[in-house]
C-alpha cells in the first residue's frame, strides 16, 4: 500500500545576510540584509544535504583551531529549521555561519554551473602524494588523478583577518578576528570573514577556477595571479545581481545609477571597516567613479591604465573594473529606453516603483549575460599562460562561436572597456570583436595529415581531424545502474578496454539506482581523458604526417633530438631536450608502436636511453550549450600540455635545451606549451585551437624575465625545493593565503 | 677645528650592513679625528659569519686608534645590522665606546615607544613560540647558525638566555618568560642591554631633531625618521592598506599545540585537556555554543550522527568506501597546522614593520653643504614622513629653514636601503630628489647570497639599480663587486676625465671598499 506522497519540494531556502551583519545595523540597509538563498532540491542522482551542513559538493566541519574547540555541525533537515528556512541570521550562533556559508557557496556554485552548462569539480591537490608519486615517472595514460569531491569548509579556521582557499587542503579556510576599536573606551567588534557574501564567494570562486584550471596557480606572467584575483572578486561582484529585492532597493536609492558607491558595486564592506578603510574592502568602481566624475568636470577621463599597476591585486582589480565597466554600459544601453519612455532621467530620485523594478529585471538580466560570457571565456583560454588580453580574446571568441548575432553590441563594449585600460592584445589587428577572435584553424594546411600517405584510405576531409579520437570517448554521464524493469537489454560495451585494468585508484561503483550523477561525470571525464592521451600516443602513418600532428598540437611525443627534424624545421620548430621525457632504453622503445618510417639512425640519447617526452591531457569536458537562437552546440574541450625545463641563466638553458638534464634535477622554473583544441562533437572538426609552442623561445624568454624580476612569482615557481618548504616561505603551500593577508 | 676629510667605509662580503664614518681635521693627526660606526652586521645564516665580523670590528679598533669610536648608531633591531656587536663582543666590551644613538622607537622613556616595544615584543613573542612549533631554526639559541633561510634571517635568534647580571627590563625589553631558571630574551634584545653598558652615553632621536656627531670634530647631523605616525610606520609595501593592529592582537596566544605532533609545550593527554580548556576563552561564541573541545570530540565514543560525521570526515586517515576519492588519505586536509600562514605573514609585517623603525640621518659636509643619507633599511613609510619633518634648533628650539627635500637634493652620498631591495627606496619623493651631480650609491649587498637565500630577494632590485645608475651616472659601489666596476660604468657614462676623479676618491681592499665623500684638497682641485 502507497501512501499519499506529497510532492518534493522544488526547492532549499536557507537564510543569509545579503551583506554582511554590518548591513544589518544600518537603517537604509537594514531592511533588505535579511536574504533567502533557494537552492533546488537535490535531485534523485545528487547526495541529499546533510549533516554539516554537507553534500557532494562541500562538507562545512566546524573546527575553530584557535579556540580548539568543535561547533555542533546543523542539521538542515530538522523539521523546525525546515519549516522556517533555516536558522535566522546571528552573529552570534556558529551553526548560522555554518548554514550561511554552505548556502552561499552553495548558490555560488549553482550560478557558475549555469553559465559553465556542465558541472564543477574541484583539483585534487598538486601536492597530493597520489599525485606526486605518480608524477614523477611522468604522465601516462593510466595516471590521471581523480578529483577532490567534496571541498572542505572551515567557517572558523584562523583567528585573523584573512579567508583563503587552500589548493593542498582542498578547503576555504574562512578567519574571524576583533577589530581594533574605532574610539577609545569602545570595544572592538568581532568580524566573520565567512558571514560575508562577498568573501564566501571570491573564495569560492577561486576553488572553482582551480578546478578548471589547475595550472594557473603558477605565476608565468604578471597576470596569472590577478587573472585569479580579479576574476573571483567579478564573481563576487556579479553575484549581487543576482537578489532581486536588493538590487531594487538599491537602484531605487541611486535613481537607476549603477556608477556610483553602493550596496550593489562595492565588496566586503564590513572587513574594509574593521582592517581600517572608509568604505567596502574593494571598490569595483574605482575607475569608473573617476571617469565619470571627470567627465562632469569636462576633463578627459581618467583612467588607470594596466601598464601603470604591478601587483597583483591592482591588476586584478583592472579586470574587475574592465569587466564591470561593461556591464553598466550595456545596462545602460539596455534601460536607456526606459528612462525615455517615462520621462526621469538617470540619477533622479524618487522614481516610480515599477520603473526601479524593470531598472532591475534589466541590470538582472545583463548581469547574467555578462556573468555567462565570463565563466564561457574559461574554456577558450590558452593551455598554459594567459594574459588578461588572452582572456579578452577567449570570452570574445566564445561568445561569437554561441551567440552569432550580438545585436546589443555586448562584444564591442567588452572589448572597449578592455582597450580603455590598455590592456594589451597580442597578436591582434585591433580591438574590434572580429579581428579579437582566435583565428579558426586553416585545415587546408593539415590536409597532408590525413590522406593515404601511409596506405590507409581514409576519405574523410580535414573536418574530421578528430573524428577517430571521438570514437573511444563518452559524452554523457549516466548511472549505468541495471534497471528494475526485468527486461535484460544487451549492454554494448563502451569502456575503454583496459581502462580500469590500468586504473591505480579503483573507484567502487554505487548500488543499482542511487547512484551520484556528478561522481560518474568524473569518471566520465577520466575516462575521456584517457582516452584522448591514449589516442595521442598512437603514431600516425608516417613520421612526417606525424610531426605535422605535434605542430599543431605545439608538443613533442616522438623520441627527442634535433636528428631527423626536416618536418619541424619547416614549420620553425624544433625538438629541445630540455622537454619533460621519459627515459626508456633503446630496446623498449623498439618495441613500441611508432610510426613505420620511423628512423632510429642518428636517433638522440641520453646515457644509453631514449628521451620520450611526456604529456599531459588536461581537461576533456563536454559542453552542451543551447543558444540564444536555439542552435545546441556541442563541443569537446580538451587541454594537451607539456612542460620544459626553464632555467635562469640563458646559458645553462641552451645546454639542457641541446643535451638534457638528468631527470630527476629540478630547473629553476617549469615552462609549459601545448594546445586547447574544441572540437565539434558531431563530426570531429576542429572548430578552434589555440596553441602556446612547448617550443617558442620567445614565450620561454618573457616567462624567464618576468620571474627574474619579481621575487614573489620566482619563489612561487621554484617548486620542490625542500629548504623553501618551510613556513618563512609558505608561498607555495598556500598561494591564496599569502596574496591575501588581510585583504580576502 | 674644522673637518678636512670625509671618508665612508663599507665592509664587504656582508649580506648586512657595517659602516665606518672617518672624519679628519688638520694634517691627518689621529687625536683631531673622529669615528662613527654605522650598525655592525650580517644575515643570519652568512657562513663564516663570525669571523668575517671579527675581522671588521678589528679594522674598526684599529683605524680608530687609542681613542677608540667616539658614536656608535643602531639604526633598527634586526640582525643584519646588530649581530657584530654581538659576534665581536669581546673586543666591544674591552674597548667601549662613545655616544650610542639609537631611534626613539627604542627609548624606554618615551610613552609612544614604550608601546611600540611592548607590541613588537609581544608580536615576537609570538613568531618565538610559532617557530619552535614549526621547526624553524632561527628559534635556536645560537647566533652563528648556518642553516637559517629566509625572513629568520634578519630577526635573528628568537630566545637567548639572560645573562644573570643583566639589567632586568620592563616587558618592552622583550622578555619572552623563564625557560627552565633562566630568562630568555630575544637575540636583539640582549645585543641591546650590551651596547648600552658599552656606550657612556645613550640618545634616543627622534625625526627633526638636529645634532652634532661626538668627538673632536663632527657633521651636523638631521635626523628624518623612523616616523612617530603610526600609520606609516606600519606601511612597508606600496599601496597595501594592512593593519598591523590586527596582529598585535593576536600576540602571544595560540602558542600551545595539539596535533600535529604535540610538539609544543605540552606534551601529554592531560595537558592537552587544558590547552583546550585555556583556548576556549578565545572563543567569540557564549558557552551555550561550546559544543566539544579538541580532545573531547577526538576520543568521543557515542553512537551520534554527529560524532560519526567528524570522526569520519576530520580524525579518519583515510576516508571512507563510499566516498568518491575513496582512500583518499585525509590527514593533509585537517587545519591544526592553519597557523603556518600565519605565521609567514606575521614574519614579512614583522619585518617591514621592524624596518620602517629604522633611523634615518642625512650628515651634513663641510663646504658646500653637501649630505650622506643613510637610510639603513627604511621602507615606503618612512621616506614617506620625511616631507612632514621641521627641523629644530637644538639650542633654541626654533624651526630651521632646511627642509628634508633640500637635504636629499644635496646628497653626495647615498647608502642605499635594505641592501636595495625593491620597496626601500621611494622614486618619486627618494631618488628623483637627489640631483646632485656628484651622487654615489654605496649598497652593502651580496646578490648571489640573497638570491640563494630564498629565491624570493632580488638585491638590488633591477628596477632600482637602473634608476640608480641614472642618478649616480654608474658610481655604484657594492660590497659584493669589485670597485673598478663601478669607476669603469662610471667611465662608460661620464667620460674618462671624470672616471679619474672618482677613481682618485674610491681605494678597494678585500676587506672593504672606502670612499672619500668630502676632501677640502679635493674640493679646490677640483674646482
Amino acid at each position: 500500500m502507497i501512501d499519499t506522497v506529497p510532492d518534493k519540494p522544488s526547492t532549499r531556502r536557507l537564510r543569509v545576510y545579503a551583506f554582511d551583519p554590518a548591513a544589518s545595523v544600518a537603517l537604509d540597509t537594514a531592511v533588505v540584509n535579511d536574504a533567502v538563498i533557494e537552492l533546488p532540491w537535490e535531485a534523485r542522482w545528487e547526495d541529499p544535504v546533510g549533516l554539516g551542513p554537507a553534500n557532494e559538493y562541500f562538507e562545512v566541519i566546524d573546527y575553530d583551531q584557535p579556540c580548539r574547540a568543535f561547533y555542533e555541525p546543523l542539521d538542515p533537515n530538522h523539521p523546525w529549521l525546515l519549516a522556517q528556512d533555516g536558522l535566522a541570521p546571528s552573529e552570534g550562533n556558529p551553526q548560522f555561519h555554518q548554514q550561511m556559508v554552505f548556502a552561499v557557496a552553495m548558490n555560488t556554485v549553482r550560478n557558475f554551473e549555469k553559465a559553465l552548462g556542465r558541472t564543477v569539480f574541484w583539483s585534487l591537490p598538486e601536492d597530493d602524494p597520489r599525485v606526486a608519486a605518480k608524477r614523477r615517472g611522468g604522465r601516462t595514460a593510466a595516471s590521471y588523478p581523480p578529483f577532490t569531491r567534496c571541498l572542505r569548509i572551515y567557517p572558523h579556521a584562523l583567528q585573523e583577518p584573512n579567508a583563503y582557499f587552500s589548493p593542498g587542503k582542498g578547503a576555504v579556510l574562512f578567519g574571524y578576528f576583533k577589530s581594533t576599536p574605532r574610539a577609545r573606551g569602545e570595544e572592538g567588534q568581532w568580524v566573520f570573514t565567512c558571514l560575508s557574501q562577498d568573501i564566501v564567494a571570491h573564495e569560492t570562486a577561486h576553488a572553482i577556477l582551480h578546478g578548471m584550471r589547475r595550472r594557473g596557480i603558477e605565476p608565468v606572467n604578471p597576470d596569472s595571479l590577478a587573472f585569479h584575483e580579479g576574476f573571483a572578486d567579478t564573481i563576487a561582484l556579479l553575484q549581487h545581481f543576482t537578489m532581486d529585492n536588493v538590487v531594487r532597493h538599491e537602484l531605487g536609492r541611486a535613481g537607476g545609477e549603477l556608477r556610483c558607491e553602493s550596496l550593489l558595486t562595492g565588496l566586503a564592506s564590513q572587513l574594509g571597516q574593521a582592517t581600517g578603510r572608509n568604505g567596502a574592502l574593494r571598490m569595483a568602481l574605482e575607475t569608473l567613479r573617476h571617469e565619470q566624475a571627470s567627465k562632469e568636470h569636462g576633463e578627459a577621463p581618467q583612467i588607470r591604465t594596466l601598464a601603470m599597476l604591478r601587483e597583483p591585486h591592482e591588476r586584478g582589480q583592472c579586470l574587475v573594473a574592465a569587466i564591470f565597466d561593461t556591464f553598466v554600459t550595456i545596462y545602460e544601453r539596455r534601460t536607456a529606453d526606459l528612462f525615455q519612455i517615462a520621462g526621469f532621467a538617470r540619477g533622479s530620485p524618487d522614481l516610480p516603483e515599477k520603473l526601479v523594478a524593470r531598472l532591475a529585471q534589466e541590470a538582472i538580466k545583463t548581469a547574467h549575460s555578462v556573468l555567462q560570457m565570463c565563466v564561457r571565456g574559461l574554456d577558450y583560454l590558452p593551455p598554459a599562460a594567459s594574459t588578461f588580453g588572452d582572456y579578452l580574446r577567449a570570452m570574445i571568441t566564445a561568445d561569437t562561436d554561441l551567440v552569432h548575432e550580438d545585436p546589443l553590441n555586448y562584444r564591442v563594449a567588452l572589448a572597449e572597456s578592455f582597450r580603455k585600460r590598455e590592456v594589451p592584445v597580442l597578436g591582434c589587428m585591433s580591438y574590434a570583436p572580429d579581428s579579437l577572435c582566435w583565428e579558426r584553424p586553416d585545415l587546408r594546411q593539415f590536409e597532408a595529415m590525413i590522406g593515404d600517405e601511409g596506405g590507409d584510405d581514409r576519405c574523410w576531409g580535414p573536418d574530421a581531424l578528430f573524428a577517430d579520437a571521438l570514437r573511444n570517448m563518452t559524452f554523457i554521464a549516466r548511472l549505468d545502474g541495471e534497471g528494475a524493469s526485468g527486461r535484460s537489454a544487451a549492454k554494448p560495451d563502451v569502456r575503454l578496454p583496459d581502462a580500469t585494468e590500468q586504473d591505480p585508484i579503483s573507484y567502487p561503483g554505487r548500488s543499482t539506482g542511487s547512484g551520484n550523477l556528478r561522481d560518474e561525470a568524473m569518471r566520465v571525464v577520466m575516462r575521456n581523458q584517457r582516452a584522448l592521451h591514449d589516442w595521442l600516443l598512437k603514431p600516425a602513418p608516417t613520421t612526417r604526417q606525424h610531426r605535422m600532428w605535434e605542430t599543431l598540437l605545439g608538443i613533442r611525443t616522438l623520441p627527442l633530438g634535433p636528428h631527423c627534424d626536416a618536418v619541424l624545421k619547416a614549420n620553425g620548430g624544433w625538438s629541445p631536450l630540455s622537454v619533460k621525457a621519459r627515459e626508456i632504453s633503446l630496446e623498449k622503445w623498439k618495441a613500441m608502436e611508432r610510426p613505420p618510417d620511423w628512423d632510429d639512425d642518428g636517433i638522440t640519447l641520453r646515457d644509453g636511453k631514449v628521451l620520450l617526452p611526456v604529456f599531459e591531457v588536461h581537461s576533456v569536458r563536454i559542453a552542451r550549450r543551447i543558444s540564444p537562437d536555439r542552435r545546441e552546440l556541442s563541443q569537446m574541450i580538451a587541454q594537451v600540455t607539456q612542460k620544459r625545463r626553464g632555467y635562469f641563466d640563458p646559458a645553462r638553458q641552451r645546454e639542457v635545451d641541446r643535451a638534457g638534464a638528468p631527470p630527476d634535477e629540478e630547473p629553476d622554473f617549469w615552462f609549459r606549451g601545448g594546445a586547447t583544441i574544441i572540437v565539434d562533437l558531431r563530426d570531429g572538426r576542429l572548430e578552434r585551437i589555440v596553441r602556446q609552442r612547448i617550443d617558442q623561445e620567445q614565450r620561454l624568454a618573457r616567462q624567464r624575465d618576468f620571474l627574474c624580476k619579481d621575487s614573489i612569482a620566482r619563489s612561487m615557481a621554484m617548486t620542490g625545493r625542500e629548504e623553501l618548504n618551510s613556513p618563512a616561505f609558505g608561498f607555495e603551500r598556500e598561494p591564496f593565503a599569502f596574496m591575501h593577508g588581510d585583504m580576502p | 677645528m674644522k673637518v678636512e676629510r670625509v671618508r665612508v667605509r663599507m665592509y664587504k662580503k656582508l649580506l648586512g650592513d657595517c659602516f665606518l664614518i672617518i672624519l679628519e681635521g688638520k694634517d691627518g693627526r689621529k687625536d683631531a679625528s673622529a669615528h662613527i660606526l654605522i650598525d655592525c652586521g650580517v644575515l643570519q645564516g652568512t657562513r663564516g659569519s663570525k669571523d668575517l665580523m671579527m675581522a671588521a670590528v678589528r679594522d674598526i679598533y684599529d683605524t680608530a686608534g687609542e681613542k677608540g669610536l667616539d658614536l656608535v648608531v643602531v639604526t633598527h633591531e634586526h640582525h643584519d645590522h646588530i649581530c657584530g656587536f654581538k659576534l665581536a663582543d669581546d673586543i666591544f666590551a674591552e674597548r667601549k665606546f662613545g655616544d650610542l644613538w639609537m631611534a626613539w622607537t627604542d627609548d624606554p622613556d618615551d610613552p609612544d615607544g614604550r608601546e611600540l616595544q611592548e607590541k613588537y615584543g609581544q608580536a615576537y613573542a609570538a613568531l618565538a613560540g610559532m617557530a619552535a612549533r614549526f621547526g624553524v631554526a632561527s628559534a635556536v639559541d645560537d647566533f652563528e647558525t648556518e642553516a637559517i633561510m629566509g625572513l629568520a634571517g634578519f630577526s635573528g635568534p628568537f630566545a637567548v638566555p639572560l645573562d644573570d647580571d643583566d639589567a632586568a627590563g620592563g616587558s618592552g625589553d622583550g622578555m619572552l618568560g623563564v625557560s627552565g631558571r633562566r630568562k630568555t630574551v630575544r637575540g636583539s634584545r640582549k645585543i641591546y642591554l650590551d651596547l648600552k653598558s658599552w656606550a657612556e652615553q645613550t640618545r634616543y632621536l627622534s625625526p627633526g631633531d638636529v645634532m652634532e656627531t661626538p668627538g673632536a670634530i663632527g657633521l651636523k647631523t638631521y635626523v628624518l625618521g623612523p616616523p612617530r605616525d603610526r600609520d606609516l610606520l606600519s606601511k612597508a609595501l606600496p599601496s597595501s592598506g594592512e593593519n598591523a593592529e590586527t596582529y598585535f592582537a593576536l600576540a602571544g596566544e595560540f602558542l600551545d599545540a595539539i596535533e600535529p605532533g604535540g610538539t609544543g609545550p605540552a606534551g601529554g593527554t592531560a595537558d592537552e585537556a587544558a590547552i583546550c580548556r585555556e583556548a576556549l576563552h578565545r572563543s567569540p561564541f557564549s558557552a551555550r555554543y561550546h559544543w566539544r573541545s579538541f580532545v573531547e570530540q577526538r576520543d568521543a565514543r557515542d553512537d551520534g550522527a554527529a560524532t560519526r560525521l567528524l570522526h569520519r570526515r576530520y580524525f579518519a586517515g583515510q576516508s571512507d568506501q563510499d566516498n568518491f576519492s575513496c582512500g583518499e588519505p585525509l590527514a593533509h586536509r585537517r587545519i591544526d597546522d592553519a597557523m603556518r600562514s600565519t605565521f609567514s605573514s606575521l614574519s614579512l609585517k614583522m619585518n617591514n614593520n621592524t624596518n620602517n623603525t629604522s633611523l634615518v640621518l642625512a650628515f651634513e659636509l663641510p663646504g658646500d653643504g653637501g649630505t650622506m643619507i643613510f637610510a639603513a633599511d627604511a621602507q615606503v613609510g618612512n621616506w614617506l614622513s620625511w616631507g612632514k619633518v621641521r627641523f629644530r634648533n637644538p639650542e633654541s628650539g626654533k624651526e630651521l629653514p632646511v627642509t628634508s627635500e633640500d637635504l636629499l637634493a644635496a646628497a653626495r652620498l647615498y647608502k642605499v636601503g635594505h641592501h636595495g631591495s625593491h620597496n626601500a627606496t621611494l622614486s618619486e619623493k627618494g631618488l628623483e630628489r637627489m640631483i646632485h651631480k656628484d651622487l654615489v650609491a654605496m649598497i652593502p649587498t651580496d646578490e648571489e647570497f640573497a638570491k640563494k637565500q630564498s629565491g624570493t630577494w632580488e638585491m638590488p632590485d633591477p628596477h632600482l639599480n637602473e634608476a640608480l645608475t641614472v642618478r649616480t651616472r654608474g658610481r655604484i659601489l657594492r660590497g659584493d663587486k669589485p670597485a673598478a666596476e663601478a669607476i669603469a660604468q662610471h667611465q662608460e657614462i661620464a667620460g674618462k676625465a671624470s672616471s679619474e676623479a672618482f677613481a682618485k676618491r674610491v681605494a678597494d681592499g678585500d676587506l672593504f671598499v672606502e670612499f672619500t665623500v668630502y676632501d677640502r684638497a679635493l674640493e679646490n682641485a677640483d674646482g
